[in-house]
This record gives structure tokens, C-alpha cells and sequence, in this order.
């Protein structure tokens, strides 16, 4: 079963990404995002730009977590939750995750622009394909 | 997962691949904006994001089921 993701040239090496729709069931929200494949982060994580789209009010939440990164430590609350994938036959897939909220406020508006990310904690539960040369990215199980 | 869901989701895989595909296009008319995207059209373009999210609630939409993305002139560059 193949989930197939999408390159994005928008990114400076263009990055791969995959669509998926999220149930944050602790804060009964749902929604639809991209997500970027990050093997380097640990975890999936909802950052500035979509907690402000998913109207999370983040000035209420406790972080539980720090993460610590390229920019520093950021705090970040667990929430459980379910990621949907869609496979290239239309399947659906779900993955259920405590996905992680950013509870840091924004340090710069600029770090709005950085993607949500699909880390370790579901990518390693699948194979990985990623061809820049041919344009193709799918996870695999 | 519902099927409701499972539509959504296909829809939103569409429109991603639309903006993914158009986005030489979009880019010279939206450049450094953000630009709210459903059923593979462009409802509301601002440089800001917090003001494109008031003015699509506003108008009724939902902004957690749409499209959002910044067009950059320049590609991001970034480590996260």
C-alpha cells in the first residue's frame, strides 16, 4: 500500500510533503494540512502557521514537552490524536499519534511560514521513498 | 475513518496537487502573499496571514479545511 506525497518547489532544495487531514480529539478540532516529511524531527508537530489557520489558542496550553532544534527549545503540548492518510487506490489510512502542538509563542513572524511535520514517529512505521531526479515520493507499507 | 473523511481528504490531496502544479502561475500574480485555496480556485489572497484568516471566517469559510499556503518569490530556505 503506497501513500503517495508531493514535491514542493516553494522550498530552497524543494522539500517532499504529504496531505493529509488531522483529528486533534483532545481539542475535538479538525483539519486538513500539508505535511512535511521530516526524518530529522522526532516527532509530528503542529508549528506557528497552522495554529494560528486551526485557531488553537496556545496562550492556554501547558507545554509538557521541549524539543530542542536548529533555533533552540521550543515547548510543545502532546495531544492525543488521528492523522489520515490517503493511499493511491483511495484508501484510507490512520495513524494514531499524540501529535505536538508548539505552545512557544511565535519568535518571528517569518517562522509562520515553516510547514507542520510528519516526523520519526509515523514515517518509521513506513518505507520511505523519495526520488528527487524523478519527482516521486510515497510512503510504503 | 468516516467517509466524510475520506472525501475530504481525497479533495484536499486535489487541491494540493492544483497549487503544487499551478504554482508558477499563481506565483506572478500572488507573489509574497498567502493564498487560501478550495476546489482547485483561489477564494482570498492577503500578505498577511492573520488578516486572510479573519476576512475567510468572516465570509463563512473555514480556514482549518482550506488550503493555506505563502507563495515566497524567493524558496524558502530552511532547517527544521
Amino acid at each position: 500500500m503506497k501513500i503517495p506525497g508531493y514535491i514542493n518547489y516553494g522550498y530552497r532544495p524543494p522539500a517532499p510533503f504529504v496531505a493529509a487531514a488531522i483529528h486533534l480529539r483532545q481539542l475535538n478540532i479538525r483539519a486538513r494540512l500539508p505535511l512535511l516529511l521530516d526524518t530529522g524531527a522526532s516527532n509530528t508537530m503542529i508549528l506557528w502557521g497552522d495554529v494560528e489557520r486551526l485557531g488553537i489558542d496556545i496562550s492556554k496550553m501547558k507545554p509538557e514537552r521541549e524539543f530542542s532544534g536548529l533555533g533552540g527549545l521550543i515547548g510543545a503540548k502532546p495531544t492525543a490524536s488521528t492523522i489520515s492518510l490517503r493511499s493511491d487506490k483511495g484508501e484510507p489510512i490512520e495513524e494514531n499519534v499524540e501529535v505536538h502542538i508548539v505552545t512557544s509563542s511565535c519568535p518571528h513572524p517569518k517562522l509562520k511560514l515553516l510547514p507542520s511535520i510528519l516526523g520519526r514517529d509515523i514515517i518509521n512505521k513506513y518505507t520511505l521513498n523519495y526520488s528527487y531526479d524523478t519527482g516521486k515520493v510515497y510512503l510504503e507499507k | 475513518m468516516s467517509e466524510d473523511v475520506a472525501i475530504a481528504l481525497t479533495d484536499f490531496n486535489k487541491d494540493f496537487q492544483w497549487f503544487l502544479r499551478s504554482r508558477e502561475e499563481l506565483l506572478l500574480k500572488y507573489g509574497d502573499k498567502w493564498v487560501a485555496i478550495h476546489s482547485k480556485k483561489v477564494l482570498d489572497t492577503d500578505e498577511n496571514l492573520t488578516t486572510l484568516i479573519k476576512r475567510l471566517k468572516a465570509k463563512g469559510l473555514q480556514p482549518e479545511q482550506t488550503l493555506i499556503q505563502f507563495l515566497p518569490k524567493e524558496p524558502i530556505e530552511a532547517i527544521l
